[in-house]
């Protein structure tokens, strides 16, 4: 046997900490998702049709801090957002599963803590890719454009934290219920249409359900709505709901807390029979 | 007429070669395919199968093309190298629907999967498939082979990750089949496999055909190659002393609680007695690991010859 | 000797129990019949004065546009693929019956099973509307198109996503894309370009027998030449599909 493959010895070198590990495990998921052609393209679509003209009208002053605008990027982003999230999240833990690859990480040293915490954070990280980082970015340019004044920073500076709220809350949303969804069903078609359903479907019913009875709670359905609902808020827009703010919110937290639930369901509690 | 005749056959995936200008014929019995991994036994199967289309040169197959050929589909049962089935069916009704793929009539299917059943003695099987064992799984991909009489059993690797028993039960199976005038090609990486059962062997290495023969000729070139194993056991060190008392190993290396290497010039004597002392002596074998660098030496003895 | 009928009537036999015998077809009939509760919700309210308007609506927006394209889009795609993935495929294709009779009979009993699931909330939609508004005679002008509709859009859509399930390994994205974005936001753009959405050749079915609701709205072609680009499209893509599966290599 020797003569074909090296004698096995005990590795007598370092050993990464955990925390390196996890800071690998969380790289390598990121680079491995943003290598996929599919996640490339979604962004090349996204930026180039939205965010790109975006960042042009930040250019000139009239829109450079105007809070509307920068609402109206989730709104036109909506779809695209959709798109990437099913791209990259529907197999986040789902193909784990298919490929039976997800006990290796168990054997590895890693927690189902450990492993939920990573899967996690890619999801996070990627999606604030399109959530997060084309608000920073032009916000950036309309204070670059702009004569960069303290003033003009500190009267301006609540349109960014608005926007990154928002952002934030909205890829919460996303990275709970893909992982959710994708952890629930174990297959990465019906978790990626799934994401795509809930959205569409839940708006539907909404409209279907207001044009009934006229009740505008029914928007309270809608996940987009409720997004929508929570950003007039931040951004201090008029309420075109005809409910409290609040409840959307509460509405969101509700779908992060189950989805959540959901993974923690599958991984910690469901038995992991291959 | 040879079972199988090809010539110059080559298969590309992509960059990578399968099938190197490989020209063999097989005649009737049990022709056995040996080679390491990557060998190209597989994609030689699947080319035999009809499950890829051949690249360059001729592949007939009971005188006929084999690639989208229903006529030549019908007499010839395939096995592959997987585990995967429909996992969620019972084997009565897996059958039966592969029966009816073959074009049998309803009552026909219904006899011929249970007849195919009892002879890989699976009968009174009820259960999902999923839930079968590694060697229930080997023996129902053989039953689905035999629907339809095939003249010609084609069977990828049907002994990998089998216990002994199993192993020795399905031995017999092919023996007892080829008995029966259906010719075998069958595939395997371990050499000493193929001489309890072949009439024929072809050694394959790196996509080319290195030798073929009778199966005693291939082996008098290679009569003093050692046969190394690994024994997953209940009980590495007793099943240890017990093969070192029978003279039956020259090597034996207890590598932990549960795993044995052994080595031995005498396969055949030791492959008989595991079974023994799995019924006899009650030692649990959960798995025998064959290695093939066996093989490689071989093949270097060979192509240095 | 081919396995003929028997063996391709035993491939949409099989394709029909995979299909059907699993939990994910019992989660579909879940999905596509859960807002019927709508329905219900809906003839409870006093001020529901046209129930057959509702169900026109109700199955032009939910139904048309994105069950049926949910739908087709996961069903369709695993038909063939699922068998690659699987690696089972090797059991279908060294039968007695041809690669070509593999792909069509599949893709037939499939059909079934689509129709079934999109067409069945629709129609028990109807049955409880007609039972507790009564008019279920009446109103078969509206449901029939919609059958016909769906029918049609299985078979179409079912060709498309079909296709790209035999061409590519990870179909999902191209189909979501396909279908959200080429299919629902072209479909719904104003001038010519619809016509290049195969929506649009569904609706133009519906909205040259459908005279009320926003059926009737949409711009249109005749029924007939709508059905006939349906049709050839179908033959088309199922022609393209028979065609690469046949000249595959199952790996």
């Amino acid at each position: 046997m020797s003569r074909f493959y090296a004698r096995y010895s005990s590795w007598a070198g370092l050993r990464t900490s955990m925390g390196k590990r996890m800071s690998f495990f969380i790289t390598h998921g990121l680079r491995r998702a943003l290598r996929s052609k599919w996640a490339i393209l979604v962004l090349v679509i996204t930026y180039g049709l939205i965010v790109m003209p975006r960042v042009f009208a930040a250019m000139n002053p009239f829109f450079a801090f105007d809070p509307l605008s920068y609402f109206s990027l989730y709104d036109e982003m909506q779809l695209f957002i959709m798109l990437y999230a099913a791209v990259i999240g529907a197999g986040i833990i789902a193909s784990d599963f298919n490929d039976k690859s997800i006990v290796l990480y168990f054997t590895k040293g890693f927690s189902k803590a450990g492993y939920a915490f990573g899967k996690l954070s890619v999801l996070f990280l990627s999606f604030s890719l399109v959530t997060i980082l084309p608000l920073i970015v032009i916000f950036a340019v309309a204070l670059i454009s702009s004569d960069l004044g303290l003033d003009l920073i500190r009267d301006n500076i609540w349109v960014l934290a608005a926007g990154l709220s928002l952002g934030l809350l909205v890829t919460l949303l996303l990275t709970t219920l893909t992982a959710g969804l994708s952890s629930l069903l174990g297959d990465v078609r019906y978790a990626g249409a799934s994401i795509f359903a809930i959205f569409f479907l839940s708006r539907l019913v909404s409209e279907i359900l207001l044009s009934i009875n006229g009740n505008e709670h029914m928007k309270l359905i809608s996940l987009w709505d409720n997004l929508s609902a929570v950003g007039t808020y931040l951004f201090r827009l008029d309420n075109p709901y005809g409910f409290p703010q609040l409840y959307p919110f509460l509405v969101i937290v509700g779908i992060i807390a189950l989805s959540s639930l959901a993974v923690y369901y599958i991984l910690f509690k469901k038995e992991l029979s291959l | 007429m040879s079972v199988v005749e090809a010539e110059s056959l080559s298969k590309w995936y992509g960059e990578i070669i399968g099938l190197n200008s490989f020209t063999a014929k097989m005649g009737h019995g049990i022709t056995g395919l040996v080679g390491p991994n990557g060998a190209g036994k597989t994609t030689l199967i699947r080319l035999l199968s009809g499950m890829i289309k051949q690249g360059k040169g001729d592949l007939k197959v009971l005188g006929m093309r084999p690639f989208n050929n229903p006529e030549l589909s019908s007499m010839i049962g395939y096995c592959p190298d997987h585990e995967n089935l429909y996992f969620r069916m019972k084997p009565l009704t897996f059958l039966h629907y592969m029966a009816r793929l073959n074009g049998l009539g309803t009552e026909e299917c219904r006899k011929r999967s249970e007849r195919c059943l009892s002879i890989v003695g699976l009968s009174g099987e009820n259960r999902p498939i999923g839930t079968f064992s590694k060697g229930m799984k080997q023996r129902i991909k053989i039953a689905q082979a035999l629907l339809n009489d095939p003249k010609l059993l084609i069977l990828d690797e049907p002994f990998t990750g089998v216990d002994p028993v199993v192993r020795a039960n399905l031995m017999d199976i092919i023996r007892d089949l080829s008995h029966q005038g259906i010719d075998v090609v069958i595939s395997s990486h371990i050499l000493y496999d193929i001489e309890r059962l072949a009439d024929d062997v072809l050694l394959m290495n790196d996509g080319k055909m290195l030798l073929s023969g009778k199966i005693g000729e291939i082996v008098d070139i290679v009569e003093d190659y050692t046969h190394s194993i690994i024994i997953n056991t209940s009980s590495a060190r007793t099943l240890g002393s017990r093969l070192f008392e029978e003279g039956l190993v020259d090597i034996v290396d207890v590598r932990s609680p549960n795993e044995l290497f052994v080595r031995t010039r005498d396969p055949n004597s030791l492959y008989d007695f595991l079974p023994r002392a799995v019924l006899d002596e009650g030692i649990a074998i959960e798995k025998l690991t064959p290695i093939e660098n066996d093989l490689q030496s071989i093949f270097e003895r060979v192509v240095g010859k | 000797m081919s396995g003929g009928l028997s063996a391709t009537w035993g491939m949409m036999q099989l394709t029909l129990w995979q299909m059907t015998r699993s939990r994910k077809f019992l989660a579909m009939v879940i999905v596509t019949c859960a807002p019927m509760l709508i329905v219900v919700y809906a003839l409870s309210r006093p001020e529901m004065n046209e129930p057959y308007l509702f169900f026109n609506e109700l199955t032009n927006i939910l139904y048309i546009q994105l069950m049926l394209l949910l739908v087709t889009l996961i069903n369709s795609t695993s038909l063939i693929r699922d068998e690659i993935s699987a690696k089972t495929i090797g059991f279908l294709v060294t039968r007695s019956i041809s690669r070509g009779e593999v792909a069509l009979s599949r893709y037939l009993a499939h059909i079934a099973v689509n129709f079934f699931l999109v067409a069945l909330p629709v129609a028990l939609s109807y049955t409880y509307i007609g039972l507790v508004e009564g008019g279920l005679s009446s109103n078969l002008d509206i449901l029939g198109p919609y059958l016909l509709m769906i029918l049609a859009g299985v078979f179409a859509y079912g060709a498309f996503f079909y296709l790209l399930g035999i061409l590519v390994r990870h179909p999902l994205m191209i189909g979501l894309l396909f279908a959200f974005l080429w299919e629902l936001v072209l479909s719904n753009m104003p001038g010519r370009i619809p016509y290049i959405t195969i929506m649009f050749y569904i609706r133009s079915l519906g909205a040259e027998m459908i005279t009320s609701g926003s059926i009737a709205r949409y711009d249109s072609i005749s029924g007939i030449l709508a059905l006939g680009v349906l049709s050839a499209l179908t033959l088309v893509l199922l022609m393209l599909s028979r065609r690469s599966f046949s000249g595959k290599d199952l790996i």
